[in-house]
């Protein structure tokens, strides 16, 4: 299976377009810098900003062990109000419970490796060269950076048929709650490119402002994937609802990003090969892969999920499933994260209540 | 004779094996290193990409700037 030539068309259009978005944050930091003579590089920075201790330590402590603690709780208040009804079976929970433990125990040892070790050995000179950065030119260059990056490592997974089994993991559930914000994919998770792009803008000395990024991210994706509608009343309450325009094209909500999660997307309302976005829903806005209802699916998953092995949609291509047809299977086939075309065969017996016989009427005579 | 020492080990390894003998023997194959080889590929230049533009366009910008 290989992408389509509208569709190559398409990446290569978006992506050129996210060159301009990338450097977009650089060219306006230093058309403000010519405008106002401010030169941060020459000591200028007379206000280098640094957040309250008692901010920052909230963010330090929420980065390190916070946020797990608060999916964690949530996702149990979420299981005791039976949101995830009888569909949590044996393999899910084993699956769910692996995918939220091992990656931050396997993930941190690459991730410390690369800043720490690889980059000193590439970048020797490079430690803190963009130190100078002003803080909040530093928050939306990694904005920026981190969640496009996302953006794209997300929207290949789906639209490259031989990368669709890596992401294949996070959406094989039935059910949506707070525990679909982990559920990946080692592999997936292991390869997240925006980790190592903002650990390469850490070294750079762009990390005071890298640290607020992935806390307010993370509050955003998790909620996204919540069964919690925290959104509704932006669509229901009257003088709401102006921020909530705004609120659903600038960041994922529980109703765009459900959608994504959708087992369908023929109802209007489930949009599984679009809506993107993991912090910023506005890509999907831009590229216009996003569609916007202010609805919940009435189920999740994909057609072809077969209940695969916890230890397959963990470790695949490592690992594989025994269940034959499988994609996740040995040889299993490359499907995409379309619903394939399943042909009915078509029954053709006669119905003998209403099947009428013709009499040649010789035959009578 | 095994001792029992040594016996334990070997029947716990029989057992495993047989047990999730599908997982092993279907372990990681030719085509799955390649599979995986290009999966990494395209995070690296997912990674690259956004790296060079950002660094490489600061460090322009201010050299210009100076």
């Amino acid at each position: 299976m290989k992408l389509d030539n509208a569709l190559a068309r398409k990446v290569t259009r978006d992506g050129l377009i996210s060159v301009v978005l990338y450097i977009a944050p650089i060219i306006l930091m230093f058309a403000s810098f010519q405008i106002f003579g401010y030169r941060p590089w020459e000591g200028s920075n007379g206000f280098p900003f640094r957040a309250p201790a008692f901010i920052e330590a909230v963010f330090k402590n929420l980065s390190s062990w916070g946020l797990p603690v608060i999916v964690l709780v949530l996702g149990v208040i979420e299981f005791a109000a039976g949101l995830y009804e009888n569909k949590w079976t044996k393999n899910e929970r084993i699956l769910d419970i692996v995918c939220f433990v091992v990656p931050k125990l396997i993930i941190r040892p690459f991730v410390a490796y690369f800043g720490l070790k690889f980059l000193p050995l590439v970048l020797p000179d490079a430690k803190d060269a963009f130190g100078w950065v002003p803080f909040w030119w530093a928050f939306l260059i990694i904005a920026v950076a981190d969640d496009l990056t996302q953006y794209w490592y997300h929207r290949l997974h789906h639209q490259v048929p031989w990368l669709w089994r890596f992401h294949r993991t996070h959406h094989s559930a039935t059910y949506m709650g707070m525990a679909m914000a982990s559920r990946q994919n080692v592999i997936y998770t292991l390869f997240f490119s925006q980790t190592y792009l903002t650990i390469a803008l850490t070294y750079l000395g762009l990390g005071y402002a890298a640290l607020f990024v992935k806390v307010i991210k993370s509050f955003i994706t998790t909620g996204a994937h919540s069964s919690i509608p925290w959104d509704k009343p932006f669509y229901e309450i009257k003088g709401l609802k102006p921020i909530g325009w705004v609120l659903e094209r600038l960041i994922s909500t529980p109703a765009t990003h459900h959608a994504h999660h959708a087992d369908t997307s023929d109802d209007g309302v489930g949009y599984y090969k679009g809506n993107f976005g993991n912090m910023f829903f506005l890509w999907d806005i831009i590229f216009g892969t996003g569609i916007i209802t202010r609805k919940y699916p009435s189920s999740y998953g994909i057609k072809h999920y077969q209940e695969e092995e916890w230890y397959a949609q963990f470790m695949w291509p490592i690992f594989k499933s025994k269940k034959e047809g499988s994609e996740l299977s040995h040889n299993g086939p490359v499907v995409g994260d379309a619903v394939p075309d399943r042909q009915e065969p078509i029954t053709l017996k006669p119905d003998i209540t209403t099947t009428k016989v013709a009499v040649p009427t010789a035959a009578v005579a | 004779m095994l001792s029992r020492g040594i016996s334990v080990p070997i029947l716990l390894a029989a057992f495993i094996a047989n047990r999730y003998y599908y997982i092993f023997i279907n372990m990681f194959t030719f085509s799955d290193v390649v599979l995986l080889a290009r999966k990494i590929a395209v995070g690296i230049l997912l990674t690259l990409i956004p790296f060079v533009l950002i660094a490489g366009g600061i460090w322009l910008a201010w050299k210009l700037f100076i």
